[in-house]
């Protein structure tokens, strides 16, 4: 691909025109980063080095200026996944129409590879929790995810992804798996599945539950793209607890449950969130070609298996 | 867990977030679950901190780390609107200090504020090209009837403090400087990609002021009210054009025959 092609993120995008969607649309199953304009310049230095890129949403729905600017330039370059964060599909309640309306006007610029959001409500009330909480995993809660994905999916004209959330607090036993709900809820609303290997790890930590298990029961299920990112031990007062920090390198028992994952569903997607302690280019880079080889061993073992 | 329904377990989890007392935790919960339910609590201020710590990198280093996040917290709890996007959060934040008790010695930290937000409005602001200064009538006689469309990006704040000076004061590369007392009004442009923050005296800003709100350049002229020697309309005037502070320039029927 030539980086210096008019409308690249190697041009001087304060002197042309950008040109949004030269690039392929769709995300291939190989691996990719989170973009951050810290990164922008190490990047276009560094063609190729991942195979795509996620952004949330939220933070381009502004009317003009760089930032904007910036990520046309990376899309003519590289397939692109929106990762939203505030549609608060769990929250009970339709979606906020004007925030759909923002969210299809970067999808109908920016022709996305993949949508996603997450199993989890952020607003109450009017009110942006600026957190991801947890939704109650009941029937009716079910019932209101898969209406909200409904709306989401029919206004942005496309199948949508939905994450399965790190866990902290213990649930009620009355709540559905899940694994079930998640499943239950692609099936409902035809969303697909993005699976973060990270959040299984630190959810089966903080919950007590045995995260091959978690992984095992997503076989057969819609899985179009996995995450993974690093976490921290909190020492919590005596209640050590795994916090999902995206801040830290992925740590050996998530690479172990990623190839067991691949196995089990084939060469997907796969992305290294990493947002706070942001590293150097090099290191998230190098976090990718390390999810890149994972994947080729783990199917690697899986067609000497078969 | 004695839930009873998903929207009061949503209200009690919700109140529990801003609640910071230790017994504020959704119902059913253990102590131990309520420790650990910090960690959402945690997340949420500080998410909002951050974006506003991010929007107002002056404010915070004129009060500091530590009273910035209280104030901060102030705020939002005050909020009863917030949308799911903060790229551009904290709207409100200037006039919320200028009625902050606790910072109310800090006089011009509110006018700062201000001056931080029109660069964030700014820097996200609408993309348009900046007027081109040769469409503009060569003919003073005609050019004292133009007036002008603001350019998207461009916002003028009158302050009665050195807010600019205060503002350049406290950039990465600031030279130390004497600060005097003095009003000042702050332009902010953005002509292409950058940002732009420039001082105007009470002249040159009641100009800007009255041909922003589309006068032409002869009453805007007049409203400066200042006598020639202290006011360099041609000067001020091709510093504006320079600055990108206009996108197009009409001449209304009747101002000129």
């Amino acid at each position: 691909m030539n980086t210096q092609a008019e409308g690249s993120a190697c041009a001087d995008t304060r002197t042309r025109g950008a040109h949004a969607g030269t690039c392929s649309t769709e995300v291939p199953a190989s691996s990719g980063t989170s973009f951050k304009p810290e990164h922008a310049a190490n990047i276009c230095e560094d063609p190729g080095s991942a195979a795509w890129f996620e952004v949330h949403p939220e933070n381009y729905m502004v009317a003009g200026g760089p930032r904007l600017a910036q990520l046309e330039a990376l899309r003519a370059d590289y397939p692109l996944s929106l990762h939203g964060v505030g549609l608060s599909l769990g929250g009970g309640d339709p979606p906020d129409e004007a925030h759909l309306a923002a969210l299809h006007a970067l999808v109908a610029r920016f022709e996305p590879g993949l949508v996603s959001e997450h199993l989890a409500w952020s607003s109450h009330d009017g009110l942006y929790l600026a957190d991801l909480l947890p939704a109650a995993l009941t029937t009716a809660t079910l019932t209101s995810v898969t209406n909200a994905i409904d709306r989401t999916q029919s206004a942005l004209g496309r199948q949508i992804l939905i994450e399965n959330p790190s866990s902290y607090v213990p649930r009620p036993h009355t709540w559905l798996p899940e694994t079930q709900f998640l499943t239950e809820v692609a099936q409902r609303s035809g969303c697909a599945l993005l699976v973060d290997v990270n959040n299984i790890y630190v959810s089966a930590h903080n919950l007590g539950f045995d995260a091959r298990d978690y992984v095992d029961a997503l076989a057969g299920a819609p899985v179009g793209e996995i995450h993974l990112a690093g976490h921290s031990l909190d020492p919590n007062d005596g209640d050590p607890i795994l916090i999902d920090t995206h801040g830290a390198a992925v740590a050996d028992e998530v690479w172990a449950l990623y190839r067991r994952l691949i196995r089990l569903i084939g060469p997907t997607p796969t992305l290294i969130e990493w947002d706070t302690d942001l590293p150097a280019w090099p290191t998230l880079r190098g976090e990718a070609d390390r999810a890149s080889e994972h994947m080729r061993q783990a199917t690697a073992v899986e067609r000497v298996a078969s | 867990m004695s839930i009873r329904c998903e929207h009061a377990y949503r209200v009690h989890i919700a109140s529990a977030i801003v609640d910071e007392s230790i017994d504020a935790h959704p119902p059913g919960l253990d102590s131990r679950a309520a420790q650990r339910f910090r960690v959402y609590r945690n997340n949420v201020h500080g998410a909002l901190i951050g974006a506003l710590s991010d929007a107002y990198p002056v404010v915070r280093s004129l009060v500091g780390e530590e009273f910035f996040a209280a104030m901060a917290r102030e705020f939002f709890l005050s909020e009863t609107v917030r949308g799911p996007s903060l790229a551009l959060y904290g709207a409100g934040f200037a006039d919320f200090i200028e009625r902050f008790e606790p910072a109310a010695s800090v006089v011009y930290l509110a006018d700062v504020a201000r001056l931080e937000r029109a660069r964030l409005e700014s820097l996200h602001a609408a993309d348009a090209e900046v007027l081109d200064p040769s469409v503009l009538p060569g003919d003073g006689d005609q050019l004292v009837h133009a007036r002008f469309t603001p350019h998207p990006a461009s916002r003028l704040i009158a302050s009665a403090h050195p807010v600019v000076s205060i503002w350049l004061s406290h950039q990465p590369d600031a030279a130390t400087t004497n600060i005097t007392a003095a009003s000042e009004h702050v332009l902010v442009t953005r002509p292409g990609f950058e940002v732009r923050t420039l001082r105007l005296d009470e002249p040159a800003g009641a100009f800007t002021h009255a041909l922003m709100q589309g006068a032409t350049v002869q009453t805007a002229y007049s409203s400066a009210s200042a006598e020639p020697e202290e006011f360099d309309v041609v000067a001020v005037f091709s510093s504006l054009l320079e600055a990108g502070v206009f996108k197009h320039a009409f001449i209304q029927k009747g101002d000129w025959q």
